[in-house]
């Protein structure tokens, strides 16, 4: 048995070819059911915005390939996953690793990003509901997210907050603490306003106004960030009812004077105010930030938290890979102490040591040439007696849960090698 | 009985420098196992110190508040034990290094110059036990607000400056670090107003002058002061610096009074 990892990622693939892959949970369903329908029945679909990748399990990773692309190929519509610069694939070892690196979030587009980890999750719950998980799948899985939550608990690789607009709302949340009671007034609706506006709207502010000089602009970004619009005009009336505002216009005068911001705090003038300019040429004023409790921000200095913080994700990175390379090491001496032959080897091994033992105790007492017939009809009869538990061993499924309990067994009774994983961690972090 | 309190005299200030290394670790590495020895150690640390201080009560029969040294064990574990009810609350551990420093040092001085002093019989009355107990958990709590203050300037300033290093990663936010620092005051409000209380209850039969004593007209100076902190918060919705200010002066006057009675006034609190 073999782990095959078929996919498409953002390093390797654009993103209309990310798109087309892009599996939706009905579609994930219906392919895992064709895969078990196929015979695969320990595979899985992780597909996300930045990747699509197919993990499966396999005696026969070829014609598994063959079988997954055209299975693809049928639902998407199109060969997407042939051999090509976008697609990779990789066998068991590497495979393993690569879903070690994406649950650490190493292989993420923002290095360190978590989101994957709740993602692998899902798509492991996916399968299962499926009929798509088993031993081996649950065992990868469950390991491969406890190395993501060692990533997260254990480094800084998820430490901070990497963007412009994550860290503008990191930096309110260092003033505020909690913006659920906090009013934002985003000036501006076009796209840097807009992510920003987006970025706010996750903290679920008591009120999130949106102002801008097209009016409709305006309507339709506090439509989908559920806040509520003004005209450019009221700017002046919201400034000292707004906890946060956020300027991100092209406008090429300041928008907010010292003046108005004075207005303002003379109106409110024990609550702290955060302004955060993303302005070219700058919206607001610096001479707004010298009245007390105002925090004022430019886009240079968020780039600067920003990269700061990417800066700190990657010093990390050596110490996750060295969890990766620990969860990974552990997994695949599991997986590989599941294999019948090494199994078999020791077994034959036992039986002969004990053989050749007695015989070497024995020998003296017969003639020379009778000792020649010993030798062979000890062998013969080692031979008998094993072939029986060879062949069964040769034909048990070491994908269920009855193969692996047999292969135990085993090795318990003639205490072949050591239990596999014996000594380590079992649990799967799930 | 004696050998036990000997020997947690000797260990308590290990455990304090132990806990302060542990929060340290957490502050600068966010370490998850240093995390989690934190709240083992302070759990411990406050079992054993309680012991300790109950221990010291039962054998000489009085709280340990006789001398300087006695004072300094009570007030590091009150301290401690008003750490960790701020943390409990908040569950913001990052201040924990800087408060329990002062826990640390104050034990390590008790343990040091600690004796068996006899004290005067009046000081036996239930009501000045009660009146010292309350006193030392009020200033402790004070002390507390205080460093919370000091934070929360700290990191206004840091925020004001647009610095982003260690201060601004690992301390709590700012209105966090002000309801800490409020939530403290309130605290010790409650408690200082038992000690008011109590003070003048029992000082009434033993110094019937007490209303003039220097030490009572600072202390009703002090408790003023933090409760126009609290009405300026509650009642005119002040936050930030000014409240903050306005607690920290209070403890100055705080720190004054301590200085003032046992330097330049004459007061019947001189004994303690």
């Amino acid at each position: 048995m073999q782990l095959l990892l078929l996919g498409v990622n953002h390093r390797t693939a654009p993103v209309e070819v990310r798109e087309t892959l892009f599996f939706g949970p009905e579609e994930a369903r219906a392919l895992l059911r064709q895969l078990r329908g196929d015979g695969l029945d320990q595979a899985m679909v992780l597909s996300t915005c930045n990747r699509t990748e197919l993990y499966a399990f396999t005696s026969d990773p070829p014609a598994a390939e063959d079988r997954l692309r055209a299975l693809v190929s049928r639902i998407k519509g199109a060969d997407l996953l042939s051999p090509s610069p976008h697609r990779y694939t990789q066998g068991e070892g590497e495979a393993a690793r690569h879903l070690f690196r994406v649950a650490a979030g190493l292989d993420s587009m923002v290095l360190g990003e978590m989101q994957i980890l709740g993602q692998v999750k899902d798509a492991h719950a996916l399968a299962r509901e499926e009929g798509t998980g088993g031993v081996l799948l649950d065992r990868l899985l469950g390991s491969a997210v406890h190395a993501g939550k060692r990533a997260r608990t254990e480094t800084a690789i998820s430490a901070g907050v990497v963007s412009v607009a994550s860290a503008a709302v990191a930096l309110a949340m260092k003033v505020f603490g909690d913006l659920s009671r906090g009013r934002v007034l985003v000036v501006g609706a076009g796209e840097t306003g807009g992510l920003a506006a987006r970025h706010f709207a996750e903290k679920q502010p008591s009120a999130l106004w949106i102002v801008n000089r097209t009016r409709a602009r305006a309507d339709a970004l506090a439509g989908e960030v559920q806040g509520a619009s003004f005209p450019l005009s009221e700017i002046g009336d919201l400034l000292p009812q707004a906890d946060v505002v956020v300027c991100a216009t092209g406008a090429p005068g300041h928008l907010i004077t010292g003046g108005a911001v004075r207005r303002a705090m003379g109106q409110r003038p024990h609550r702290p105010l955060v302004l955060v300019d993303l302005g070219v040429p700058r919206n607001v004023d610096p001479e707004g930030a010298r009245q007390e409790n105002v925090f004022l921000y430019s886009i240079d200095t968020l780039r600067a938290v920003a990269d700061q913080n990417l800066a700190r994700r990657q010093r990390e990175v050596p110490r996750v890979e060295a969890i990766v390379e620990e969860e990974c090491d552990r997994f695949l001496a599991w997986f590989r102490g599941l294999e019948a032959t090494p199994v078999l080897r020791e077994l034959r091994d036992h039986f002969e040591r004990l053989r050749a033992e007695e015989v070497g105790k024995s020998l003296r007492q017969f003639a020379p040439h009778e000792q020649e017939q010993v030798d062979r009809l000890t062998r013969s009869l080692v031979n008998r007696l094993l072939h029986l538990p060879t062949t069964r061993l040769k034909a048990l499924d070491l994908g269920s849960e009855a193969g692996l309990s047999r292969l135990h067994a085993l090795r318990d009774l003639f205490a072949l090698g050591g239990e596999p994983g014996e000594g380590k961690r079992m649990d799967g972090g799930t | 009985m004696d050998a036990t309190i000997r020997l947690l005299n000797t260990m308590l200030p290990m455990l304090y420098a132990l806990a302060v290394v542990a929060y340290a670790v957490d502050f600068f590495r966010e370490d998850p196992l240093a995390a989690r020895a934190t709240r083992v150690l302070m759990e411990t640390i406050l079992v054993l110190h309680a012991l300790f201080i109950g221990l010291r009560t039962a054998l000489y029969e009085h709280v340990p508040l006789a001398s300087a040294a006695e004072v300094m064990t009570t007030v590091a574990f009150a301290l401690a034990l008003v750490y960790l009810f701020v943390e409990w609350r908040s569950n913001v551990r990052t201040t924990g290094m800087f408060l329990l420093s002062f826990s640390f040092v104050f034990q390590t001085v008790s343990s040091a110059f600690i004796t068996n002093r006899s004290f005067p019989g009046v000081l036996r009355s239930p009501l000045f036990a009660l009146h010292t107990v309350t006193a030392v958990l009020g200033y402790t709590a004070f002390a507390a607000s205080a460093v919370y203050g000091l934070l929360f300037l700290l990191l206004y300033h840091e925020l004001k400056k647009s610095r982003f290093g260690i201060v601004y990663e690992r301390l709590p936010p700012l209105e966090v670090l002000a309801r800490m620092s409020l939530g403290a005051v309130a605290f010790g409000l409650v408690f200082l107003t038992v000690t008011v209380v109590c003070g003048a209850l029992w000082a009434a039969s033993e110094f019937p002058g007490f209303a003039k004593d220097p030490k009572f007209l600072l202390t009703v100076a002090v408790w003023t002061v933090y409760l126009a902190a609290l009405l300026l918060h509650h009642g005119l919705h002040w936050t930030g610096r000014r409240t903050i200010a306005v607690s920290l002066v209070g403890f100055a006057l705080l720190v004054f009074s301590f200085i003032a009675v046992r330097l330049w006034l004459a007061s019947f609190h001189a004994f303690a």
